[in-house]
C-alpha cells in the first residue's frame, strides 16, 4: 500500500517537489559533513577562529545528522531496498544514541543542568530518527509522525530563537549555549522541511493541490513562516540597538502576535469566502453547461431518430400498398422515404456546424464591421438576388473579434432573414452598431415574419425550431451564433419589442483604445 | 359494445401525425383527428371536447408540457397521453407531475403503432377516467 501510494504520487506532475526535498536533505548532510571533515582536520575551535560563523557542533552529532540526511534521501527512492536501508539507518541511529547516553550516564556523575544541552540535542536527534523510521514503516499515520516532528523541532527552534534573542547567554549550562545554535538549526530544518513535507505524509500534496485547501495553505505558508522570523529579527534589532529588556520584548511580541493573528484569521476568512463564491459560481456555470449539453443530446437523439423511424414506417406502408396492388400509394410512400432520408444529412451537417462553432479557437484581430458584413453577404449573394433583398450597414466600427467566426455569425443571421422573409414585400436587412462604455451593441433586423412570442426563450437552444420557420432549417444556426458570441465574451438576445420582423442584438466587449464612433 | 371515442392527436411533425392518426383510425369505434399547431390544438380541445388527447412532447412555440399545464390549469380533466421520440425518465416524471394520464415512446413499426393505439383505447375504455 505504501509503495503504491508513493507510486501514485510520483506520477503527479510535481517531480520538482521530490528534487527540492532531496536538495534540502543534501544541504543538511553537506553542512554536517563539512563540520565532520573540518573538525577532524583542523579542530572546531581553530576553524571558528579562522572562519567566523563556521558551523559548530559535536563531531558525533554531525555524523548522526549526515546519516539522517542519507536515510531521508533513501526514503524518497522508489526502490523497496532503498527504503529498507533507510529503516536500518534510522534504527541504528536510535540504538546508538540510546547506548551512548546510557554509557555516559553510567560513567559520569549525573548533573542534570550540565547535561541538559546535550540531552536536548540527543532527544531531538532521536525523535528525528524515529520520525524517519515511521515515515518508511507506517506512512499512513501522518498525525503521529507530525507530532514527533513538532516535538523534535520545538526545542530546536527554541534554542535557535533563544540564542538569537538572548545573544551571548552567560550560562554555558543553559540550553541556549552557542554550540547548540547550528545543531538546533539543522535539526529544525530537517524536521520542519524534510520530514513534515515528505511525500508519504501528504502535507506537501495538500499544499500543492489545486483545490481550495491547497490555495489557502499556499497563501498562509509564507505568513506562518515569515511571522516568527520577522518577529525575532525585530526583537533582536530592538535588543541590540535600543537595549530593550527581555520582558518588554516578550510583551511586544505577544501584542504583535495577537494583532497579526486576528488580522490573519480575518484575511483568510475573506479570501476563503471569495474563493467559495468563485467555486459556487463555477459549479453553477458547470451545472448550466451540463444541462444545456443534456438538452442538446436529448434534442439530437429525438431529431435524429425521427427521420430514421419515418423511413422505416413509410417502407412498411409501401410494402402494404404493393401487396394490395396500390402502385400510386407505393410511389407516394417512396417519395416520403426520400424526403425523410434527406433530413438526416441536413441534421448531421447542422450538428457538425454547431460543434465547430463551440470548439474553434478564437483568434482575435481588429476588423471593420463593414468587411465582415460584406463577406457574409457575399456568401448569400445568390439568395439575396433571388429575394430582391438588400443589406444596409448603418454604422461602421472596428471590432475586436475573430473575423472568420463573426462572418459565420452574420452568415447565419442573414440566412435566417432570407429563409423567413415575407413574400409580399422586398427583404430589408439592417445592421447597426452602437458604442457603449464597455461594449459594442450590434443589431441585425429584418422585415420578415419574425419570431413567435414563445420562441425567444428557447430559440438559441440547439435544434430549436419555430413553427413559422420556413422549411429546411434544423435549428442550429442561432445556437451556433450564441456559441460564437459567448466565445467573444458577449451576449445575444432576440429583441421581443421589435414587431416588424426579427431583431437580434448581441454585444462584444470593446477594448479601451477603440474609436468612439 | 365498445364506447365511441373521439381522439385528437397533436404533433407538429406531419409524418408523425400521419402515422399516429393512421394507427388510431384502425381501431373500431374511434374517430381520430390531427392537429399540428399546439395553440390551435388548445382551442380545439376546449371547443370540441375530445375523449382522449394524444400529445407530442417536443413542439415549437408551445411544447406538450405547456399544452398540458394550460389544460390542467383551467381545470380541464380530458385524458391526455403524451408521446415522445425518446422517453427520458426526467420527461416522464415531469409529464406525470403535470397531470398526464399516460406516457408512451413513439413506436418504430406500423404493428407497434397499431398495438399502441389498441392499448391506449383499451386503457381509456377500462378506466374510470372522466368521459364527456
Amino acid at each position: 500500500m505504501t509503495l503504491r501510494s508513493l507510486d501514485a504520487y510520483l506520477q503527479l506532475p510535481q517531480r520538482r517537489y521530490f528534487t527540492a526535498l532531496e536538495w534540502h536533505a543534501a544541504a543538511i548532510g553537506s553542512i554536517a559533513a563539512l563540520v565532520l571533515l573540518g573538525g577532524y582536520g583542523f579542530g572546531i575551535e581553530q576553524l571558528t577562529y579562522l572562519i567566523p560563523g563556521f558551523p559548530t557542533m559535536r563531531l558525533n552529532t554531525a555524523a548522526v545528522l549526515m546519516a539522517l540526511s542519507l536515510g531521508y534521501m533513501l526514503s524518497l527512492r522508489k526502490a523497496r531496498n532503498a527504503r529498507y536501508l533507510s529503516v536500518v539507518i534510522a534504527a541504528v541511529i536510535i540504538a546508538w544514541l540510546a547506548w551512548a547516553r546510557l554509557e555516559w550516564a553510567l560513567t559520569e556523575a549525573p548533573d542534570v543542568l550540565a547535561t541538559l544541552p546535550a540531552d536536548a540535542t540527543i532527544a531531538c536527534v532521536m525523535l528525528s530518527a524515529l520520525a524517519l523510521l515511521l515515515l518508511n514503516l507506517t506512512p499512513r499515520r501522518p498525525a503521529l509522525i507530525g507530532v514527533i516532528c513538532v516535538l523534535a523541532a520545538t526545542p530546536a527552534l527554541y534554542r535557535v530563537f533563544g540564542l538569537l534573542l538572548f545573544w551571548g547567554a552567560p550560562d554555558p549550562a543553559s540550553p541556549l549555549n552557542a554550540m547548540g545554535l547550528h545543531t538546533a538549526a539543522l535539526i529544525a530544518w530537517f524536521n520542519l522541511v524534510c520530514v513534515a513535507l515528505h511525500p508519504s505524509l501528504g502535507i506537501g500534496r495538500a499544499i500543492l493541490q489545486p483545490s481550495l485547501r491547497g490555495r489557502l495553505l499556499r497563501r498562509a505558508l509564507p505568513i506562518v513562516i515569515g511571522l516568527p522570523v520577522g518577529a525575532e529579527a525585530a526583537s533582536l534589532a530592538l535588543r541590540i540597538m535600543l537595549g530593550w529588556t527581555p520582558e518588554a520584548l516578550f510583551a511586544l511580541n505577544a501584542t504583535i502576535s495577537v494583532v497579526i493573528g486576528v488580522m490573519l484569521v480575518w484575511w483568510l476568512s475573506l479570501v476563503t469566502q471569495r474563493w467559495q463564491e468563485e467555486a459556487t459560481e463555477r459549479a453553477e456555470h458547470l451545472a448550466r453547461a451540463n444541462e444545456a449539453l443534456e438538452q442538446y443530446a436529448s434534442s439530437a437523439a429525438h431529431d435524429l431518430k425521427a427521420p430514421a423511424r419515418h423511413v422505416l414506417l413509410y417502407g412498411e406502408l409501401m410494402e402494404e400498398a404493393l401487396a394490395q396492388g396500390d402502385v400510386d400509394g407505393a410511389r407516394r410512400h417512396a417519395k416520403s422515404i426520400r424526403a425523410s432520408g434527406l433530413e438526416l444529412p441536413k441534421l448531421i451537417d447542422g450538428m457538425l456546424e454547431y460543434s465547430r462553432s463551440a470548439h474553434t479557437r478564437v483568434s482575435m484581430s481588429d476588423t471593420p464591421l463593414s468587411e465582415i458584413v460584406r463577406a457574409a453577404a457575399a456568401l448569400h449573394a445568390h439568395d439575396l438576388e433571388a429575394a430582391h433583398g438588400r443589406i444596409t450597414l448603418e454604422t461602421d466600427a472596428v471590432l475586436r473579434c475573430d473575423p472568420a467566426l463573426m462572418t459565420s455569425l452574420f452568415q447565419n443571421l442573414f440566412g435566417n432573414a432570407i429563409k423567413n422573409r415575407r413574400l409580399d414585400r422586398r427583404l430589408n436587412i439592417r445592421v447597426s452598431c452602437q458604442r457603449e462604455p464597455e461594449l459594442w451593441r450590434i443589431a441585425v433586423e429584418d422585415n420578415g415574419v419574425g419570431f413567435e412570442p414563445g420562441l425567444a426563450a428557447v430559440a438559441f437552444n440547439p435544434l430549436a425550431r419555430g413553427a413559422r420557420a420556413a422549411g429546411d432549417g434544423v435549428g442550429i444556426g442561432l445556437a451556433a451564433c450564441r456559441t460564437i458570441v459567448q466565445s467573444h465574451g458577449g451576449v445575444i438576445r432576440i429583441d421581443q419589442d421589435h414587431a416588424a420582423g426579427a431583431r437580434i442584438e448581441f454585444t462584444l466587449p470593446a477594448s479601451s483604445e477603440d474609436p468612439k464612433s | 359494445m365498445a364506447k365511441l371515442a373521439s381522439v385528437l392527436v397533436v404533433d407538429d411533425n406531419p409524418n408523425c401525425l400521419q402515422f399516429m392518426t393512421l394507427a388510431f383510425a384502425t381501431q373500431a369505434g374511434v374517430q381520430v383527428t390531427g392537429e399540428q399547431k399546439p395553440r390551435t390544438a388548445l382551442v380545439r380541445i376546449r371547443n370540441e371536447r375530445p375523449d382522449l388527447v394524444v400529445l407530442d412532447v417536443k413542439m415549437p412555440e408551445l411544447d406538450g408540457f405547456g399544452v398540458l399545464s394550460a389544460l390542467r390549469g383551467e381545470g380541464n380533466p380530458v385524458p391526455v397521453v403524451m408521446c415522445s421520440g425518446s422517453a427520458l425518465q426526467k420527461d416522464v416524471d415531469r409529464a406525470y407531475g403535470t397531470g398526464c394520464n399516460g406516457y408512451i415512446e413513439k413506436p418504430s413499426t406500423l404493428a407497434e403503432y397499431r398495438e399502441m393505439a389498441q392499448t391506449v383505447i383499451g386503457y381509456w375504455q377500462r378506466t374510470e377516467l372522466p368521459q364527456h
